[in-house]
């Protein structure tokens, strides 16, 4: 089920109802919950239902498991066994489904070439949706356990519901137990949840994503992207920004409906963005977009290979590593190493380069415009391979932005100013954005309901007709 | 925290909060002094009896309810509001119970909504956007529009036996127009065939697909007058149409009748919608290349598509300057369904994962095949070495 579709539009107001009328039975809100989420999921496709609860019963097993290994909270020989079991299960779940007719096709050509025949079969296998955002939080749960980050393993019920709550279930963020789980087990009142305050937060992810995201898909990125041969250098500029704007429309939009939804049933999720685009270097990018797949990988893989705490050399392997790991996650394509390749020579590069090490100073500045442009248009032009359907689709947008072509006049005022606005409204100061959502939570009831409403009209109004699927459902 | 089920306030304890919220959302000066009244009053209550609460009891007077009662008539307004839009949507499903259910509540909201003169500013924004209904068709009349299909076309003429190009040459100062499109089979195909052509210098091309389009529900997208549209305005010399994966649905005949797919009465009508395309675009000095649809993943849907290939096939046949392409044998293995095939020399995946769609090494494969087809009536576009 996509958020923004009248299907969920109902099932969430069915949900919020039968959610707050069970909300004093403990047991009741939950199983409403977990079935909710499991209808959720199923309106994909049921058979991935299977898959999610069986992901959810093994690595709840295993971090019982875990559990009882600790001795006195201290790791034993038996519990690096079980840890090893989580990961080598749960990326051989992954791996099935979302990397083996990559490898088998890449494997057999490459091989063919030297008059192997591999009797690899190839297959087309299925990609659940959000396969890679559950088994990351299975995985995750499994080694806080063995680390001590959480005391006390979930219940099976809370972490069913734990592994399938269905506003973070396909896309993220990617919360952990130790988030969750202190929220399960408090007692809530619906006094103290800000109700006009999500209902916004909603209404700003749908403009994002209804809006912004598919005008500039169709206005100028898919275009040009199809057919990047066919357009000047101007287009393919401005398509190159577009998309940067989009991704970020489409993803923090989702992420915002997805909080928002929580908050109404009353559980508070971590941050996914912080204004990424106005950030000054590739490592603060890093703490702003996407933020729960970068602590993700920064606990979990960086550190797992050791982080920064050897020689130099080992620090870069593990940099270099982890973004290529982090740009393989989103697909399994060479693009995607390319985007990771990317980013992580330039965290390599700030690293020990000292001129582009970041600087502590943030004030406006004529070093700090630069450091801006440079940071924007490295991610900009990193998100081009992020999007290009193959390295050579991605070699043909730069090729154009230096030979130009034919201009079919994409570039008008209109998808200028979306982009240019969309990347100045980065620069908007938190406690700006915060005065607005006091102002609006201080009005009275009639009138917030009344901008909400005709919020939802407008964004139904200036949407497209149908509703393209989020770009990151599909990693 | 609430009162003793023997106490006879519980059972008029709903009905006040309902008040209570209307009260709010009205905002009338005396009744939020009654509603302050009446809090005060349960707070005393609630201090001197301590009683047991039941699950429903404290759902009702508790601020879950104000939550509930806020999203949802939020959402009501915004429904209202936009009733139309969400009634139009409705009538684009395809035919069938949920499309029945959806109608059956949309409707008395868009009539509310109207009588309230409360679709005027959506309306309005619609104007504003250009996504006001298409002109000369009205919203929920569309059967109307369409009725002109079932006119009875004359004879086509027999197609001429000698095999002379039907396109001019083209020049690279003067290329061929070729637009490609369709429905969501083109979305790969179209931009694939255009680069190719283009790729050769000699063609100017552009591309359109419509998802979830086709000629069973021209309420949802008009093909026939987009197409109209298309010829007149930029005159391209070469129509590439692949679509119908979305056709196998309920038609509505010009009568009002609904016919299943695979009925006598679906095909009549839906080969009465091809012929309305192909005549206005059969025309001299262009060529249409009508590409039918590939072998699917299921049977019963690849049979659905078999059927309307055979339409596609047999009326291209009877019109000079329209032709049939055959993807079916080019995009399956022994006339059984593959998603892999040999591409130059190595097994590549044709189809995505939905076992319909082409992939863009599919859409590469087909698109290389058809360019070739057109090179028969333009053969400076033939590929010089292979």
């Amino acid at each position: 089920m996509l958020f923004p579709t009248v299907d969920f539009a109902v099932f969430f107001a069915v949900v919020l109802a039968a959610y707050w009328a069970t909300r004093q039975w403990a047991l009741g809100w939950r199983l409403l919950l977990v079935a909710a989420s499991y209808f959720f999921y199923a309106y994909w496709d049921p058979a991935f239902c299977l898959l999610l609860g069986g992901s959810t019963a093994a690595n709840w097993a295993l971090g019982e498991a875990t559990h009882r290994t600790l001795i006195i909270g201290h790791r034993s020989g038996r519990t690096k066994l079980l840890i090893s079991l989580t990961v080598a299960t749960n990326l051989a779940v992954l791996g099935w489904f979302k990397y083996y007719g990559f490898f088998a096709t890449e494997a057999r050509a490459s091989l063919s070439g030297a008059g192997i025949d591999l009797p690899l079969p190839l297959l087309q296998v299925a990609l659940p949706v959000g396969i890679s955002f559950f088994t990351f939080q299975g995985m995750s749960y499994v080694i806080d356990i063995a680390r001590g980050t959480i005391d006390r393993p979930l219940g099976l019920l809370d972490f069913t519901l734990f592994q399938s709550f269905f506003p973070q279930l396909v896309a993220g963020p990617i919360v952990r137990a130790s988030e969750i789980g202190p929220q399960l087990a408090r007692p809530l009142s619906a006094k103290e949840i800000d109700v006009q305050g999500a209902l916004l937060l909603i209404l700003v992810g749908l403009f994002k994503k209804v809006v912004v995201s598919s005008f500039l898909a169709t206005a100028i990125v898919d275009p040009v992207f199809a057919m990047p041969g066919d357009h000047s250098r101007a287009e393919i500029l401005l398509a190159t920004y577009a998309y940067a704007v989009q991704i970020f429309a489409d993803f923090s939009g989702y992420t915002d409906i997805a909080i928002g939804c929580a908050l109404l049933l009353g559980f508070r999720f971590p941050q996914n963005f912080d204004a990424p685009y106005r950030t000054l270097s590739i490592q603060d990018f890093w703490r702003r977009w996407h933020m729960t797949l970068s602590r993700w990988l920064r606990d979990y893989l960086y550190v797992g290979l050791g982080g920064n705490r050897g020689r130099g050399i080992f620090t870069v392997r593990n940099l270099l590593l982890t973004m290529v790991l982090g740009g393989l996650w989103h697909g399994a394509a060479w693009t995607f190493v390319a985007w990771g390749t990317i980013h992580g020579v330039a965290l390599v590069a700030e690293r020990f380069i000292p001129i582009l090490r970041p600087s502590a100073r943030t004030g406006f500045s004529s070093g700090n415009v630069l450091r801006w442009l440079t940071t924007f248009h490295l991610v900009a032009f990193a998100w081009v391979f992020f999007r290009a359907e193959s390295i050579d689709g991605a070699s043909a947008m730069f090729r154009g932005l230096w030979q130009g072509g034919p201009d079919h006049s994409l570039v008008t005022p209109l998808v200028v100013a979306v982009v240019a606005f969309a990347i100045a409204s980065q620069f908007i100061s938190t406690a700006t954005v915060a005065r607005a959502r006091n102002a609006f939570s201080r009005l009275s009831l009639a009138p917030q309901v009344a901008c909400l409403a005709a919020g939802l009209v407008l964004v139904d109004a200036f949407g497209p007709a149908g509703i393209a699927p989020f770009i990151y459902f599909q990693f | 925290m609430g009162a003793t089920p023997t106490d006879p306030r519980t059972f008029h304890q709903p009905r006040r909060r309902l008040d209570e919220v209307t009260a709010v959302a009205m905002r009338t000066p005396t009744r939020r002094r009654a509603l302050r009244q009446r809090q005060a009053d349960r707070t005393v209550t609630a201090a001197q009896v301590p009683v047991r609460s039941t699950v429903a009891s404290s759902f009702w007077r508790s601020a879950s309810l104000r939550l509930v009662a806020t999203c949802i008539f939020t959402l009501l307004c915004a429904a209202l509001l936009n009733a139309n839009a969400l009634l139009k949507d409705a009538e684009r499903k395809p035919f069938g119970p949920e499309r029945d259910f959806w109608m059956a509540t949309w409707t008395p909201l868009a009539n509310a909504s109207s009588v309230l003169y409360l679709d005027r500013p959506r309306a309005w924004l619609d104007q504003l956007t250009g996504h006001a209904p298409p002109r000369g068709i009205e919203p929920r009349t569309w059967v109307a529009g369409i009725s002109s299909y079932a006119n009875e076309w004359p004879a086509p003429p027999a197609k001429a036996d000698e095999p002379e190009p039907l396109l001019r040459a083209p020049s690279v100062d003067d290329p061929l127009r070729l637009w490609a499109g369709g429905d969501s089979m083109s979305s790969a195909f179209g931009p694939a065939l255009a680069r190719m052509a283009s790729e050769t210098g000699l063609v100017a091309a552009a591309y359109d697909a419509e998802l979830s389009s086709g000629l069973t529900r021209p309420d949802f997208f008009d093909w026939p007058a987009h197409f109209a549209e298309i010829a007149t305005a930029s005159q391209p010399e070469v129509f590439v149409i692949l679509l119908g994966a979305n056709d196998a649905q309920a038609i509505r005949a010009a009568d009002g009748t609904v016919y299943q797919p695979e009925t006598a009465g679906w095909i009549a009508e839906y080969r009465n919608r091809v012929q309305r395309v192909m005549t206005t675009l059969d025309a001299p000095g262009r060529v249409v290349i009508w590409v039918g649809l590939p072998i699917m993943e299921t049977e019963g849907f690849s049979r659905r598509m078999a059927v309307q290939n055979e339409i596609y096939r047999e009326e291209a046949a009877r019109r000079k300057h329209v032709e049939y392409f055959d993807a079916w044998d080019l995009l399956g293995e022994d006339g059984r369904y593959s998603a892999f095939l040999d591409v130059e020399g190595t097994q590549q995946a044709v189809r995505t994962t939905d076992g319909v769609h082409l992939t863009k090494a599919g859409a590469e494969l087909l698109a290389r095949a058809v360019l070739q087809r057109i090179a028969v009536d333009a053969p400076a576009l033939a590929p010089r070495s292979d």
